[in-house]
């Protein structure tokens, strides 16, 4: 007899119970919804580094590609150039180009003519410049594309 | 009618667990909880309306600084009326938050005065690293502090990161630190010796099975890069799981840094980020492959023994300029599933499936030598992965978002992150975004808020108002700074308009180019501050705790 309002309490507890924890029906934590169908991405071969004659091992460039333009006897090169953080470092330009920052961030430039450049910023490099850039962070990564003249 | 009694206290308990009468108002790790959502669920007094008042200066709050001079980039935790938070001088503070002392030191580790011989061998020495440790991510504690139940027996316990000067001039370990007195319960373990390469830097330690799940990062970033590790800590003892054991990288080519603070799924699993190899870079073993390669990757890690379960990394190692994911990710459940989301340094954001079991891959987005995961949805949308290009680097995209229902709030790179030819890069750091993390790809965007007064830094939300700290990577300076109250377009009209691609003129010229205009969130208050603030604001029972590498404390209240 006394026991009956002790099981009736305990329904009652059990009930409460299976509502804050938002119902008794037993509900996957964790949805495995089905893998997204993609198309896959060809593997691209990995560029290649080498260091950068005369700017020092903290230079590091990868021809990208070459393309002649025989209307302008010219041919255009494209280049990936990977900059160490760390001191400035000085880049002779060969030939006349745009140099774009791809990643990091870099100063251009030294003293009040330092600039700051962020991601996707475009500048214009001449021939025979010697181009001072600082890579903040752990490294920078410039693209560079030149106008090498004379060639068909 | 003892019988009776019991019944009506455990019904009342009962009734107080399934409302919020009784809740919790405490902010009680990095990212409020496990799942760093960021999130005050039970704040009853700052709203839209209120937060117009929100100051620091008495009675409304007050303004703590260190003594003697120093930094916070860890984010500050609130409980039993108390802020808990760790300084770069190697000293950790318990400051009342309300009440007649509100704003002063209830106690500090380690103590200014010695005290007899205890478990920890506390000294008066602070915790640094003596030699070695750059960036804010040291010297000393960079690491939030996570509250903990049942530590060392029966004490409530802030548990957090941070060298042992006792111990070979600095070697990184968790404390567990009884939360009324600031006694040392116990020092773990060595988790990162002074001889290595790493140390616990800003990785917060996630509770969970009566462990505390923490990373290790380099010690000078990334000079030389180190191999990223999680470590289980039982919460008894102090004493590291053998049996959990996670390294970012196989074999001798070290990388995979843990910057971030791992998370816990609802299902108890481990989701944490990591940063970058040195393929690309000097140092010993740099420039080759690491195998298995676990670097620039969201993980989610088995708890019982740290294996991975899957594997989401998006740009392909060949491709790693620094790209790290620096942010922590946000892990739980969403209304179209359970989701870890976190943004990467190139300002991508993806989110994954959490997923039961495991271990999970998708070839589609997997190659050589890699069993990878794909992202269900990627910020902006990539049509496929891993990226393999060379413009994946540090565009200082640092900071994890907050999450509020589907509603995420993120500082992230946007739709003009990746100019088309004829657009000229934008200025992408200081906008806020909040997307839909269920909506379509069409439909991500809900609002934009550009044009920030800084780099979008710490945020937390609290109803429909987020609030938002400006920072200045590696800035330990006293410049200021901004703490914005930001109603969200749920809780107050827009006040403005903006393209979804803010490149493009807002009206006919955006939705004709197949972008939305989207509402630019009213700002209700912009309080200047001193000192960057990377850390998450913390909000707890009408008051917001913001700490500054400046050096100062926050309490802001109406």
């Amino acid at each position: 007899m006394m026991r009956k309002p002790v099981l009736r309490t305990s329904f009652v507890l059990a009930g409460i119970a299976c509502l804050c924890n938002g119902g008794c029906q037993k509900t996957e934590l964790e949805p495995t919804p089905p893998e997204p169908v993609r198309a896959a991405t060809p593997a691209r071969p990995a560029p290649q580094f080498n260091a950068v004659a005369g700017a020092g091992e903290e230079v590091q460039e990868a021809r990208l590609t070459t393309q002649a333009l025989p209307q302008l006897h010219s041919r255009l090169e494209i280049a990936t150039i990977i900059v160490q953080a760390g001191k400035p470092i000085t880049l002779p330009m060969q030939y006349e180009g745009l140099l774009e920052l791809r990643a990091g961030s870099v100063a251009d430039g030294a003293g009040e003519a330092r600039q700051v450049h962020r991601r996707g910023d475009m500048w214009q490099v001449g021939k025979g410049e010697r181009v001072t850039l600082q890579a903040f962070g752990e490294l920078a990564v410039v693209r560079a594309i030149y106008l090498v003249p004379g060639d068909k | 009618m003892t019988n009776s009694k019991s019944l009506a206290v455990l019904t009342i308990a009962l009734i107080c667990v399934g409302s919020s009468g009784c809740a919790d108002t405490s902010w009680r790790g990095y990212g409020h909880d496990t799942t760093q959502f960021s999130r005050q669920p039970h704040e009853s007094t700052l709203n839209a309306s209120t937060v117009a008042t929100l100051d620091f200066h008495p009675p409304h709050g007050w303004d703590f600084t260190i003594p003697g001079g120093g930094s916070f980039t860890a984010s500050p935790s609130v409980h039993d009326n108390t802020v808990y938070v760790g300084s770069l001088n190697g000293h950790f503070y318990a400051i009342y938050a309300t009440g007649p002392n509100q704003g002063t030191i209830r106690w500090q580790y380690p103590p200014l005065a010695s005290i007899p011989p205890d478990a920890c061998g506390t000294t008066t020495a602070p915790l640094l690293i003596s030699v070695g440790s750059g960036n804010p991510s040291g010297p000393g504690i960079a690491s939030s502090a996570a509250i903990a139940e049942d530590v060392g027996g029966e004490h409530t316990a802030v548990i957090f990161g941070a060298p042992d000067p006792n111990s070979n001039g600095g070697d990184g370990r968790l404390w567990a630190l009884d939360e009324d007195t600031g006694q040392c319960i116990w020092k773990s373990g060595v988790i990162a010796p002074t001889s290595g390469t790493s140390k616990i830097g800003y990785s917060s330690p996630a509770i969970a099975h009566h462990r505390a799940y923490v990373g290790v990062s380099a010690k000078r970033p990334d000079a030389p890069i180190t191999v990223g590790k999680v470590f289980a800590v039982d919460l008894s003892n102090g004493s590291i799981d053998p049996a959990f054991n996670f390294s970012a990288v196989g074999g001798l080519a070290p990388g995979g840094g843990i910057w971030s603070s791992p998370a816990i799924t609802l299902s108890g699993n481990v989701v944490v980020t990591t940063g970058n190899s040195c393929i690309h870079e000097f140092g010993p073993n740099c420039n080759v492959i690491p195998s298995p390669d676990y670097t620039n990757s969201i993980l989610k890690l088995d708890w019982h023994n740290g294996n991975v379960l899957w594997q989401v990394q998006p740009v392909a190692i060949q491709h790693d300029f620094d790209p790290d994911f620096a942010a922590s990710a946000i892990v739980g459940r969403v209304s179209c599933g359970s989701l870890a989301i976190s943004v990467q340094k190139d300002g991508y954001v993806h989110a994954v499936d959490v997923k039961t079991g495991g271990p999970f891959s998708n070839p589609a987005c997997s190659y050589a030598g890699h069993s990878l995961e794909c992202p269900r949805w990627s910020f902006p949308p990539v049509s496929s992965l891993p990226f393999q290009d060379d413009g994946h680097g540090d565009s200082a995209f640092k900071r994890q978002g907050a999450l509020d229902g589907d509603h995420l709030f993120i500082a992230g790179g946007g739709l003009d992150l990746e100019p088309p030819p004829g657009h000229t890069a934008q200025e992408v750091f200081n906008r806020l975004h909040s997307l839909n993390v269920c909506a379509s790809d069409a439909d991500r965007v809900r609002w934009i808020l550009p044009n920030l007064p800084g780099n979008a830094g710490g945020v937390s939300v609290a109803n429909g108002v987020i609030y938002l700290g400006t920072w200045t990577p590696f800035d330990t300076s006293t410049s200021p700074h901004h703490l914005l109250a930001i109603a969200d377009t749920d809780v107050l009209p827009p006040a403005s308009i903006v393209c979804s691609y803010p490149s493009i003129p807002t009206g006919l010229l955006c939705s004709s180019a197949g972008f939305k205009n989207v509402g630019v969130p009213v700002i209700v208050k912009d309080i200047t501050l001193t000192g960057s603030i990377q850390g998450i604001p913390a909000i707890s029972k009408g008051r917001v705790y913001v700490a500054t590498a400046g050096g100062h404390l926050y309490a802001l209240g109406q």
